[in-house]
């Protein structure tokens, strides 16, 4: 009788214990959680300008510049980045230089001079120019002399028609010059050091050329020279060299040298028909630097040219054909030059070779050769960039930085790539989630996990470090074990669903796919269809549509089919490709013949499972896609029923359209789509003067809503309006929309729209009068959240509208929600009177915004976080309790009941809501999110320059247990109460028989 | 919400009243004063006037000041007699506007067929507001009648566009379009829900004025082939300006102004010594007890001068005592 209590209690006590460890609830992240399932990535983009340091006892380096505005150091053993800085989106860097071995300087829109400390990038100085007129590629010069007595040698800037000496100490100018005079338009300058002169050279008119002699230390224009030509120039292009200068004629045949030297110009014309370069087409002089030599393009031809300094003869060096890129000369110790080609050798293959030539003086003979073959799947090489390097043998090494068509970034030396940089990842277009195939029956899962005595010893490391026994190494280990989970990185589809492909299109038109679990690329493709036979590729993939999801037929590859339009015109016919989402080929490709205005998926897909997509060309008329006969006679059966819409940003309307009859002849052309007659129902013009579209917001159209109604504190039940074809419609004054400040709060105004796209019905518009764009908006569920600026208060709002059907109003209460007494089943029309009730409220918020999405998750259940891109490059998670416009200062008992929060002016920010952590993702542009098929969780993958992967789950994850959830604890507790109620039923049976014989 | 609903009713049933009073001799007076002179009368058959006034500005304000508003749904107020409004028709600076409704049946070219008539008042601040709006609708020629019939077998819409600017009509229109089968099963009852702004038309939602839902529409023909129209028009609600709270309370004795890290400063009272520490005091405070009633208790024990080994519940004596030893 004694004993069972004593077991109990013990129990208890164990109990408590137990669950004291297993309950510690997550707010946040541990630190040694940070990587877990979390990745980062940094990128830096498409590189336009690079130089090396590889001179002195320094770390060995590369400093380059990019087409997204980066400026980073890579380390030139392992192209990792050193440090890196983004300037901001009109801060385009036009200039690299080194200065004086340790600095770096850049020129930004030919006014911005800044100086970065190489070893770590910390900017030194910046110095602005005053800008002037003129269009010409302003050039900045690292001068190896100090004109103004710091000791630091100084820099000479020309910008428009400005010429200005900056001190290299602080960037403050020494002086500066207006040189370009009236048909004077200087375009380049060089400096002569022993005599401290700098020289600019220009054109004068169209009709000759001009040199203007500067005095280095004065400022001061001491002559100038002019020659004139017979023929008239063509002024888009003057290749400028210490001893002559180079421009082609308007007509394109002759090429006018002028030399300099000490008695004046000498000008030379050359027919281009003498340089034996057999190839007809417009000539084009390459701004590519060839010492004592000049390149130039005709045709498909690219021929290098060398220059007699003297004389002003040209003398063909070499000729190449096909898409070529040249690196600038290198001079060596003896008159040596070296330049590095890289060519597309088209053939049964296409593979990039890289030759080097080093020519002897005056570019005659090729002395040393060296050919690397490069992979051809990172397509015509665009850029390279040479340095050379002494070897332990005293002879010239060489190595060269190649920029791919798909903007990856290529270091090759001694006939190898030495590391390679995917940074078309920096400028990704769209991006889409593909699942993994499934677990094949071969592989067995035995063979990935490890058995059951390591599982063990895995988990019983865990507890040590849990209860703080572990030493160094054990805490190591199990850190190393977290990190690498075999499991994470499977190509397989998991039960959780957070193992899946992040398929991403890229700027360069190349499509990659990563794993979700530790960001790696499992295939990549550079779009056959979308590259153009020579050149740059003309075609700009735009979007990214899921052409196949198989869901029946599990054993089917999803495919993906990636719209490509006319980079530059907007009526040029658009590009498709379908894509393999396993295997990362494509699968077929087409040219239409009408171009693409937008695309739309259609709830419906075909027996393949192939959705059904409507493109709409610039006539406003549909073509539907698969073009089979099934997909029509499904797609005819929902005609009626199938509407569109049209946003006209410029003209300020939204045109809504319905579909109309199938026109005959399209079916012999159904390859293309069928094409269907569309008619304009509604309209919507919003007034010109004083409102222009800022922002439209659809809802997602894979969107899963859980409950339609939604329960009150006082059991009644509020009925969300829920219509898929309501958009949301932010526009603003035409005038505010430059920068802060262009318009007074008196006239400035945000209008919100909620509008059926279906009827053209306004369902709602409310004014808010002094505020300002831009306007950032989500719009899910029956709620919409958007983010402006008011101009009163100079403090950025956040305002929520929620929509709520009446004409439910009278299926009130639960009872009758749940007796099945209610009209919630009856469909939605929107062309039924419809009967919104909107609810209103607005937030001051801290900061500015940069994207805003939602979470989604499986089935919709789990409560929703508005995920915003903040202004530091962060992620911010808010809960959408936060934005309740039911919120008031006093709840009512049954409204905190019903975890409405009392009402505040501004939205906290928790430090924890960060789901970036510490991380930044440079230059945030979107947030895709990705239900799980774990309720509770959401994939978040955020991508700018750099790119961010994690998990949220924003009610906490009630449907499984945490990742560091101790089994090994749970087994050893059961296990050691198991024994404790064994020994303590021995001994307790053992005192009652002493109790009975006393 | 059944206030709401009244009114609702309230409105509905008024206005059937005024079609009905339509025919009273108010309107041609009416017409005269609009400057319609000369117009057939008969084409203004059924041609329900009904004008609607724009809400004004702002919302109703509600119990919270910073709401966006509640929405007035349906503004109509009925203008067809002068004594809802009788302070409009003598304000200067009240203007008579006149638009054209126009139709088109399917693919067909639009073509006129109605006016809408409206006072433009110019609001001290520029502002402009448009009231009174009536429709005087043609009826159906032939023609029409026929083309119309087309498209209710074709299961078309029927469409409509006003100009954008009602004011200086331009080449912008807004359009709005109704499946003709639900009007002709309407009976030509029509409603048309004007968004406006200022002087402009943003959208318009036309629709029959009985519930059309089922899909696909039976196909009828109208009884009587004449129009009534039934105006609402709706302007934009203003939001609630988000007036900051401003804490002006003093600062009470032993608070403080802590800044977060998203800049709001709030207000925190100062934790006292006792509240701050007490986990470490009460258990320290229960030792120190302990430790006391044990050092009160040694001086006795070795004056009792039993042996020590002797166990606590042989000596009761002891309990009792006022010492009250707390061993047990």
């Amino acid at each position: 009788m004694y004993s069972l209590p004593h077991q109990q209690l013990l129990l208890l006590l164990a109990f408590v214990f137990v669950l004291g460890f297993l309950t510690s609830s997550c707010h946040a992240l541990y630190e040694d959680q940070v990587g877990v399932w979390d990745w980062h990535q940094q990128y830096i983009g498409r590189v336009k300008h690079a130089v090396f340091q590889t001179q002195g006892s320094g770390r060995k380096r590369v400093v380059v510049a990019t087409e997204q505005n980066a400026l980073a150091s890579l380390n030139l053993r392992t192209g990792e980045i050193y440090w890196r800085h983004v300037l901001g989106e009109s801060d385009p860097i036009d200039v690299l230089e080194l200065a004086s071995g340790k600095y770096v300087m850049t020129l930004s829109g030919g006014t911005n001079v800044r100086a970065w400390h190489l070893p770590d990038g910390i900017l030194i100085w910046e110095a602005a120019i005053p800008s002037s007129k003129g269009s010409n590629p302003p050039r900045l010069v690292a001068l190896p002399v100090d004109i103004d007595n710091d000791k630091i040698n100084d820099l000479l800037v020309l910008s428009g028609s400005v010429l200005a000496a900056l001190s290299g100490q602080d960037g403050t100018t020494i002086w500066k010059v207006d040189i370009s005079g009236k048909d004077v338009d200087i375009r380049d300058v060089i400096v002569a050091t022993e005599e401290l002169k700098a020289y600019g050279v220009g054109f004068i008119g169209d009709s000759g050329f001009t040199i203007i002699e500067i005095d280095l230390h004065a400022g001061t224009i001491t002559d100038r020279k002019t020659a004139m030509t017979s023929e008239t120039l063509s002024v888009t292009e003057l290749l400028v060299s210490k001893q002559f200068a180079v421009a082609l004629d308007s007509k394109g045949t002759h090429l006018v040298t002028v030399s300099i030297n000490a008695n004046g110009l000498t000008v030379l014309e050359t027919a281009l028909s003498s340089l034996s370069l057999n190839a007809v087409g417009l000539p084009k002089l390459l701004p590519t630097k060839l010492d004592g030599a000049i390149s130039l393009a005709l045709g498909d031809l690219t021929a290098i040219v060398a220059v007699d300094p003297t004389s002003g003869e040209l003398r063909t060096v070499e000729t190449l054909v096909g898409a070529v890129a040249v690196s600038d000369s290198l001079s060596l110790a003896n008159s040596k030059h070296s330049v590095a080609i890289i060519q597309l050798l088209e053939g049964g293959h296409s593979q990039n070779t890289f030759s080097l030539h080093v020519h002897g003086e005056d570019w005659t003979e090729v002395v040393q050769k060296e050919t690397v073959k490069l992979p051809s799947h990172r397509g015509h090489v665009q850029k390279v960039f040479l340095n050379a390097y002494l070897r332990t043998d005293r002879t010239h090494g060489f190595r060269a930085l190649v920029v791919g068509e798909d903007d990856s970034l290529l270091l090759l030396q001694q006939g190898e790539i030495v590391w390679t940089r995917e940074d078309e990842l920096a400028s990704i277009v769209d991006a889409k989630s593909a699942e993994l195939p499934l677990e094949r029956d071969g592989v067995s899962v035995a063979e990935v996990e490890h058995d059951l005595a390591e599982w063990l010893k895995g988990h019983f490391l865990k507890l040590k470090a849990t209860l703080f026994l572990a030493s160094a190494d054990e805490i190591a280990a199990v850190q190393e074990s977290r990190l690498n989970q075999a499991d994470k990185t499977k190509l397989t589809r998991d039960h959780n669903g957070f193992r899946k492909l992040l398929l991403v299109l890229t700027k360069s038109g190349k499509l990659l796919a990563l794993h979700t679990g530790d960001g790696r690329i499992v295939w990549s493709l550079l779009i056959p269809g979308f590259r153009a036979p020579h050149g740059g590729p003309q075609v700009c993939p735009e979007k990214l549509l899921l052409w196949q999801v198989p869901h029946q037929h599990a054993e089917e590859r999803p495919e993906v089919l990636v719209l490509g339009k006319s980079c530059s015109t907007s009526d040029f016919p658009a590009v498709l490709s379908w894509v393999d989402a396993y295997k990362g080929i494509e699968l077929h490709t087409m040219k239409l013949s009408y171009p693409v205005t937008h695309a739309l998926g259609l709830p419906l897909t075909d027996s393949s499972e192939q959705r059904l997509h409507l493109f709409v060309d610039d006539q406003a008329q549909a073509h539907l896609l698969p073009g089979s006969e099934e997909s029509l006679d499904l797609f005819l059966k929902q005609k009626d029923n199938a509407y569109f819409y049209e946003v006209d940003r410029t003209k300020g309307i939204i045109e809504g359209y319905g579909i109309k009859g199938l026109v005959e002849s399209s079916r012999q052309t159904s390859s293309e789509g069928y094409l269907f007659e569309t008619e304009k129902l509604w309209s919507v013009v919003f007034p010109e003067e004083t409102e222009s579209i800022a922002t439209v917001a659809t809802r997602r159209p894979d969107e899963v809503v859980h409950t339609q109604a939604k329960v009150l504190g006082n059991r009644e039940v509020l009925f969300k309006y829920l219509n898929k074809n309501m958009i949301f419609v932010a526009t603003v004054t035409p005038k505010s929309v430059g920068l802060l400040g262009a318009a007074s709060p008196e006239d400035s105004t945000v209008v919100a729209y909620l509008i059926d796209t279906v009827t053209g019905r306004i369902l709602h518009r409310v004014t808010h009068p002094s505020m300002q764009g831009p306007v950032h908006a989500v719009l899910s569920e029956n709620w919409v959240v958007y983010h402006y600026f008011n101009l009163r208060n100079h403090r950025y709002e956040m305002s929520v509208l929620e929509t709520y059907d009446q004409s439910r109003v009278g299926d009130k209460g639960v009872m009758q929600l749940m007796l099945g007494r209610h009209n919630a089943s009856a469909p939605l029309s929107s062309y039924s009177s419809s009967n919104v009730e909107v609810k209103g409220q607005s937030y001051f918020f801290t900061y500015t915004v940069k994207t805003l999405t939602v979470t989604t998750t499986a089935r919709g259940i789990t409560s929703k976080q508005l995920l915003l891109g903040t202004v530091t490059d962060q992620v911010l998670a808010l809960d959408k309790r936060l934005l309740d416009p039911r919120r008031s200062a006093t709840p009512t008992p049954s409204e905190r009941e019903e975890g409405i929060l009392p009402l505040t002016d501004a939205i906290p920010i928790s430090p924890q809501g960060y789901l970036t952590n510490g991380y930044q993702v440079e230059g945030l542009r979107g947030i895709l999110t990705i239900p799980a098929r774990l309720e509770s969780t959401c994939l978040v993958f955020a991508y700018g320059l750099d790119l961010f992967y994690t998990r949220t789950a924003p009610s906490r994850t009630y449907d499984s247990l945490t990742e560091d959830f101790s089994y090994a604890l749970l087994l050893m507790t059961i296990v050691a109460l198991l024994i404790a109620i064994a020994v303590t039923y021995v001994l307790a049976e053992r005192k009652e028989l002493a109790e009975k014989w006393k | 919400m059944k206030t709401w609903l009244v009114l609702l009713f309230f409105v509905l049933g008024f206005s059937f009243r005024n079609v009905a009073s339509l025919n009273s001799d108010e309107l041609p007076q009416d017409d005269e004063e609009w400057g319609f002179v000369g117009r057939d009368t008969s084409s203004r058959l059924g041609g329900g006037g009904i004008g609607g006034e724009k809400t004004g500005q702002g919302s109703s304000s509600s119990s919270s000041i910073r709401n966006v508003g509640e929405s007035r749904r349906i503004g109509s107020t009925m203008a067809s007699s002068s004594t809802t409004s009788p302070s409009s028709l003598g304000v200067p600076g009240d203007k008579k506007i006149q638009f054209d409704l126009e139709h088109c049946f399917g693919d067909s070219e639009f073509t006129p067929a109605g006016s809408f008539s409206a006072r433009l008042r110019t609001l001290p601040h520029g502002r402009q507001t448009l009231f009174k709006l009536r429709l005087t609708r043609n009826s159906f020629s032939e023609l029409e009648e026929k083309a119309f019939k087309e498209i209710v077998q074709q299961n078309g819409f029927y469409k409509v566009r006003v100009p954008a600017n009602v004011i200086d009509p331009g080449k912008a229109y807004v359009v709005a379009a109704v499946k003709a089968r639900c009007l002709a099963a309407a009976n030509l009852k029509e409603r048309f829900d004007l968004n406006l702004d200022q002087g402009n038309v943003v959208g318009i939602t036309y629709s029959s004025a009985v519930e059309c839902t089922q899909n696909p529409h039976p196909q009828v023909f109208p009884s009587d082939w004449t129009f009534s129209s039934w105006i609402v028009t709706k302007s934009s609600e203003q939001a609630m300006r988000l007036i900051p709270m401003l804490d002006d309370t003093p600062l009470m004795s032993g608070e403080k102004l802590v800044t977060g890290e998203d800049g709001v400063t709030t207000k925190v009272v100062e934790k006292k010594f006792w509240q701050k520490y007490w986990m470490y005091i009460l258990p320290f405070g229960l030792i120190v007890i302990n430790a006391i009633t044990s050092i009160t208790n040694m001086p006795d024990e070795p004056a009792s001068g039993q042996a020590g080994a002797a166990p606590a519940g042989a000596v009761p004596q002891r309990i009792s005592g006022a010492g009250g030893a707390r061993r047990r």
